[in-house]
């Protein structure tokens, strides 16, 4: 188990593997409850995935998650406007959001049992987390830096990011 | 309406200039008949519900595409086929129109077809034209460049050499644009 988790966070941290965390996060609440979201959504199409492999409806299962994430990121998002009175973020930020991630969820779920992909997730948000954060610290700081018009932005991230991913490929 | 995220993470994947253009030929097909479909259905549907029901009618399209994909090009489904789906996010909203969906979509489809050109190049040394499609067309075409010292730098294949490739893509992108961010 140990070794899963260890593994699948090192894996998506050191590749950037799947190329999360692409979408430039305005605010850190945005980061966390994208995870959160995308995590129970995780859990709930792990489940929903092994009924339809089992029924022999595989067909249904790209309607099926984008339904889920929608009313998920729905309930959270009716929950953190309760929680917080605040409207800085927006509904479609959280499911953008999560589908980016989702969907390598979606692709690899079917190998694993209950406990591993519950064990996968954790480590899969947790990683999308780590680079969420570095991404938007990143961002911060580069826009105060003198950069090339054209390489504003993202470019530059894309670029810093690559460099990162061969610095961090090496352990 | 086009999520440069989703952009990004085909950049990654794609590593063959076969998978490039026949992810575009798939792309443009999805993006034209839901902005077709929303466009007829836009009277019916409030403002606010857009994303959502744009978001179902592209997953309805992507899953018989993927139903086609897997069974007349399967070895196309096995590299590029979990990461269809991702096609969602390009969602619509009200000011998108055939003829400005198609203009961006013709912009983003050379961006890729040109990066993954030089990626595959550059990286393998080789250029594959047909090899997935032999199946439906009969015919395989893979060139591969004289050996040489330079080619091919396997840097470029790995997703860390694909995110400096696609940044200096974008910045030459928005340098063409007119120095207007992405």
């Amino acid at each position: 188990m140990f070794k899963l988790f260890i593994g699948s966070l090192f894996i998506s941290l050191s590749s950037i593997n799947h190329g999360f965390g692409i979408n430039i996060s305005k605010t850190k609440r945005l980061i966390i409850i994208t995870s959160i979201s995308t995590f129970i959504s995780g859990l709930i199409n792990y489940l929903i995935n092994r009924v339809l492999i089992d029924n022999n409806l595989v067909i249904l299962k790209n309607i099926l998650f984008i339904i889920v994430i929608l009313l998920v990121s729905l309930g959270l998002f009716k929950l953190y406007n309760v929680i917080f009175k605040k409207d800085d973020i927006e509904y479609n930020d959280i499911v953008l959001n999560s589908i980016i991630l989702g969907i390598s969820i979606l692709g690899i779920n079917t190998d694993y049992n209950l406990v591993d992909s519950l064990i996968y997730l954790v480590s899969l948000t947790s990683s999308f987390i780590i680079l969420s954060f570095l991404i938007y610290y990143l961002n911060k700081e580069l826009e105060n830096r003198c950069v090339l018009r054209a390489f504003k932005g993202i470019p530059i991230i894309l670029i810093c990011l690559g460099i990162l991913s061969i610095i961090l490929g090496r352990f | 309406m086009i999520n440069l995220a989703v952009i990004i993470f085909y950049l990654i994947i794609l590593n063959t200039f076969e998978n490039a253009y026949i992810l575009s030929i798939l792309f443009f097909i999805t993006m034209l008949l839901s902005t077709f479909i929303m466009t007829l259905l836009k009277k019916y549907i409030k403002p606010k519900y857009n994303v959502v029901i744009s978001m179902l009618i592209v997953g309805v399209l992507v899953t018989l595409e993927e139903v086609f994909v897997s069974n007349y090009i399967p070895m196309f489904y096995k590299e590029v086929g979990i990461y269809l789906p991702l096609m969602m996010l390009c969602t619509y909203n009200n000011e998108s129109s055939i003829k400005k969906i198609i203009i961006s979509l013709l912009k983003y489809i050379g961006l890729i077809l040109i990066i993954v050109l030089i990626k595959e190049v550059i990286g393998t040394g080789t250029l594959t034209i047909l090899n997935s499609l032999t199946k439906l067309t009969g015919y395989r075409a893979i060139y591969s460049l004289p050996n040489n010292n330079f080619i091919p730098i396997n840097l470029f294949v790995s997703v860390s050499g694909s995110l400096i490739l696609i940044g200096v893509g974008l910045a030459i992108f928005n340098k063409i644009k007119g120095d207007k961010n992405v």
